[in-house]
């Protein structure tokens, strides 16, 4: 199992938090609504500094992070924390409402493990949503060279070929917002 | 962490329940412990407030 960029993080978190896009809530949102029924568990997976539970009305976020630099600042804005893989969720089977991975999946190793885990933690009629870049797009294929530049081991991918994954996954998915920022959303079958 | 995550976290490994055990308390928050799996036995530290759920196998490359 590949630690992936979690080392890379941990150093920067606190920089990480003020350079980074800030999260819209809308781009998430119209992904979180096509779940049936309320979300109110979200897991926030590679949440780091929580931005995306900062910038939700959702009654119950938890951020789940390997890199523990980037738990501490979630932390210290009240959210609740886990230390945890993406791929080996720590969360029991359909636990939650939604899981959400922002901005984040590109750094992760294993990605179908990652959809799995998120398969098996979301209720029937639970949403998964990943915001991600699209490497296809102009200033997608400059942020692939700038990530790559600063040392980052990151996997991009488009937006379609991501909604397949997620549909191979079990889930209902589909792209409610697209561009050089997309969102992916899978709805598990209930 | 409060005591109320304890309803959805599991142990990574086989996904079993854990037990709490606190060391360390202020108000509702559980801020020193470990969880131990009820199935497996592994046991994961809680510190500074925040449960170390990462699979055995990652606690030790991750940075402290």
């Amino acid at each position: 199992m590949s630690l992936g960029d979690v080392g890379v993080f941990h150093r920067f978190a606190r920089a990480y938090d003020r350079l980074m896009y800030a999260a819209d809530p809308e781009t998430l949102r119209v992904g979180l609504t096509l779940a049936e029924g309320p979300v109110e568990t979200l897991l926030d997976v590679g949440g780091g500094t929580g931005r995306a539970s900062r910038a939700l009305d959702v009654p119950r976020p938890v951020v789940v992070d390997a890199a523990r630099g980037m738990l501490r600042e979630a932390r210290g804005h009240g959210l609740a924390t886990v230390q945890g893989d993406a791929a080996r969720l720590p969360v029991a089977d359909e636990s939650v409402d939604a899981v959400l991975v922002v901005d984040a999946l590109h750094h992760m190793g294993d990605v179908d493990g990652v959809i799995a885990a998120a398969e098996r933690a979301v209720r029937p009629g639970g949403v998964l949503v990943i915001r991600e870049f699209d490497p296809t797009t102009l200033r997608g294929r400059g942020l692939v060279a700038a990530e790559h530049l600063v040392g980052f081991d990151s996997q991009f991918y488009a937006a379609e070929a991501l909604r397949d994954r997620v549909a191979a996954g079990g889930f209902d998915a589909s792209v409610p917002d697209r561009g050089f920022g997309y969102t992916v959303a899978g709805v598990k079958p209930s | 962490m409060k005591e109320n995550l304890m309803d959805i976290i599991c142990c990574p490994l086989d996904k079993h329940d854990l037990e709490l055990d606190v060391t360390e308390r202020d108000d509702e928050e559980i801020l020193a412990g470990t969880l131990t799996c009820t199935e497996c036995g592994e046991t994961y530290p809680i510190e500074d407030g925040i449960p170390n759920l990462l699979p055995p196998d990652m606690r030790d490359e991750a940075p402290a």
